[in-house]
């Protein structure tokens, strides 16, 4: 007997994978619509904000209260001690009160950078594992079953998220510390040399975080969970680094604790001085800002391959 | 053919623990038709889903739908299926009507898909809740609409009544009809074999990663040539007649139920006898005895529809 079916739908014609672009824009709605992102947006340039309040309460221009205090802390110095007066200097116990824009600001920029850095790994991690815990890859999947164009449009939003967050941050910082050194400072040593090297930092830090953002993703992809690349993460610092500071010294500049902050100094480390007897004074070795940051993102495009490698073949629970 | 699976094997583990999670089954789901999948725990119904949705790589066979290759020509149609495998992703912090969204906005379709499909599933009023908070019978609901919002030509649902309550489990049954109604192909692995008997135009009996039984569910339930229910004037006589003509002829009230032999011998034996039946009614087996008769082996298992 043959059974007369009404023909498919117009609407049911064959429609295959998203092309590029509107996997993107799905996976910027993706990313707007977790939670842990919109929170992060907020709390990001908040605490941006509270460092740069903190920078302006813990400066001032009265240097002759400055002095005073440090007189004081040397004649209490003096007295517990013992010693002769003539041999301890006031400029010992001396702080300069004023935001000294040129010298201080690098060492906020390298602040903020490392923090929004661990904020956006944590970040990405949460989000690429969550995709996975809640099983929500399983409908992406189905709908681009290349897993690489889902994971790479996942880790571009997140880079791309990461480097605007960032740069938020870096620019709220940045702000706060001009009006800090113009009110409660001074300005001295700014040139357009020096501008110029802090908007190159600014934009290293900017690549860091977003590497970190993608490295956080791939991550969470690769261990299907949001916990493993904390645990992982946890166990890096706490054991690899530290076998690489007592063991393996001559890997030190390559770890992500020393290459972060590395990647947003001004200048290259100087080069040891060393005496003609073959002699060197001990300097910490770092790579110098550019290596730096190019070895972070380096270190994220080699674990996206992995991720990837492991991400293609492995079959969907 | 909307769907080809041939020869499909699918191995897991190694050394001791290797074992055949599909070995050699293949099944065929024609356009627009309800095809039921059926089968124990383990028997590799839910494998062979993941294989036929590209989640999981068969070791062997060929795996065609609407068409095209699967996994290598699967991207070209990805968006024509839809699916729901054991259970709905819950994705936290997020509402029904935004995943659906961001699915529709994947396939390149209007919103208007959402709201539509929210109202398919009975879930237009909770649509802006976290899915989280949802139970389980809703998150099933949640899962079916994510398999339907953009508009698939094939949908395949593992289970798709865990979770229903008995209203469910009747609109579910109504949603697959509208589904072939509107040319659909469905694919569905089910326990509930009553309801497979009533939705399906199709089943495959899934044993040990082997098809065991296949056919239209109409030409599997028809009335069975050598089994029949007989009401004879006296039982005892009536059923020692059979039992020397070589039936096996059971029952412990009037009504025997006679077995081994064709029924119309069964007649003329009685009748040769002078015990001429007062009714004879043909046995029509359930999809239930066809199932369990074809899982264990049963000698009484019947003839294959195709």
């Amino acid at each position: 007997m043959t059974m007369t079916r009404p023909s498919p739908p117009a609407t049911t014609a064959v429609r295959g994978a998203p092309p590029v672009g509107r996997l993107l824009a799905v996976s910027g709605q993706w990313l707007r619509s977790a939670r842990v992102f919109r929170i992060t947006a907020v709390i990001a340039p908040v605490l941006a904000v509270c460092y740069g309040v903190r920078l302006w309460l813990t400066h001032n221009t009265d240097l002759a209260a400055a002095h005073a205090d440090a007189e004081g802390r040397r004649a209490e110095f003096i007295a517990r001690m013992g010693v002769s007066p003539s041999m301890v200097d006031a400029d010992q116990f001396y702080t300069d009160p004023r935001y000294l824009l040129a010298d201080a600001l690098p060492d906020d920029l390298t602040v903020a950078t490392s923090v929004t850095a661990c904020i956006l790994f944590i970040l990405g991690a949460s989000l690429g594992g969550a995709d996975w815990q809640s099983r929500s890859a399983n409908v992406w999947i189905l709908a681009e079953p290349r897993r690489h164009r889902l994971l790479l449009a996942r880790v571009s939003v997140v880079a791309l998220a990461g480097a605007a967050l960032a740069a938020v941050v870096l620019a709220i910082v940045g702000a706060a510390a001009a009006v800090t050194a113009a009110t409660r400072g001074t300005t001295g040593g700014v040139d357009g040399a020096w501008i110029a090297d802090v908007l190159q930092a600014a934009l290293r830090g900017t690549l860091v975080v977003a590497a970190l953002g993608a490295l956080g993703v791939a991550f969470g992809w690769a261990a299907r969970s949001a916990v493993v690349p904390f645990a992982t993460v946890f166990v890096y610092v706490l054991f690899a680094e530290a076998l690489v500071r007592n063991i393996l010294t001559g890997l030190r500049p390559w770890m992500l604790t020393v290459l972060i902050p590395s990647a947003t100094e001004l200048e290259p480390p100087p080069p040891a001085k060393c005496t003609a007897d073959g002699l060197c004074e001990d300097v910490t070795a770092i790579l110098a800002p550019w290596p730096a940051a190019l070895a972070v993102t380096g270190l994220t495009v080699a674990f996206l391959a992995v991720a990837w490698l492991l991400v293609r073949r492995r079959e969907v629970r | 053919m909307t769907v080809e699976l041939h020869g499909l094997t699918k191995f897991y583990g190694r050394g001791k623990r290797h074992r055949a999670a599909l070995d050699g089954l293949s099944l065929t789901a024609r356009a627009g038709e309800v095809l039921g999948l059926l089968g124990p725990n383990g028997s590799g119904k839910t494998t062979a889903l993941r294989c036929l949705l590209g989640m999981t790589r068969a070791d062997g066979g060929t795996i065609t739908v609407l068409g095209r290759k699967v996994p290598d020509q699967l991207p070209e149609i990805s968006c024509s299926v839809g699916a729901l495998i054991e259970s709905s992703p819950v994705p936290r912090g997020l509402t029904a009507r935004h995943f659906l969204q961001q699915v529709t906005a994947l396939a390149g379709l209007p919103r208007q898909r959402v709201a539509e499909t929210l109202r398919l599933v009975g879930l237009a009023d909770r649509a802006d809740e976290a899915v989280t908070g949802y139970s389980l019978g809703m998150r099933q609901r949640l899962g079916i609409a994510l398999a339907l919002v953009h508009d698939p030509a094939l949908v395949v649902l593992d289970e798709p009544a865990n979770g229903l309550d008995p209203q469910g489990i009747r609109w579910l049954r109504s949603l697959l009809g509208q589904l072939r109604n509107e040319g659909r192909t469905v694919i569905l692995s089910s326990h509930l074999l009553s309801e497979a008997q009533l939705v399906c135009d199709s089943v495959v009996v899934v044993e040990a990663g082997r098809t065991l039984l296949a056919g239209r569910v109409d030409e599997l339930i028809t009335p069975q040539a050598d089994r029949a229910l007989i009401t004879c004037p006296d039982r005892d006589a009536g059923a020692r007649v059979l039992r020397d003509a070589g039936a096996d002829a059971t029952g412990d009230l009037d009504v025997l139920d006679v077995r081994g032999i064709p029924v119309d011998k069964a007649v003329e034996a009685l009748v040769h006898a002078g015990q001429t039946p007062l009714e004879v009614r043909r046995h029509r087996p359930s999809l239930e005895e066809l199932f369990l008769a074809s899982v264990s082996g049963d000698e009484t298992k019947p003839e294959s529809g195709t």
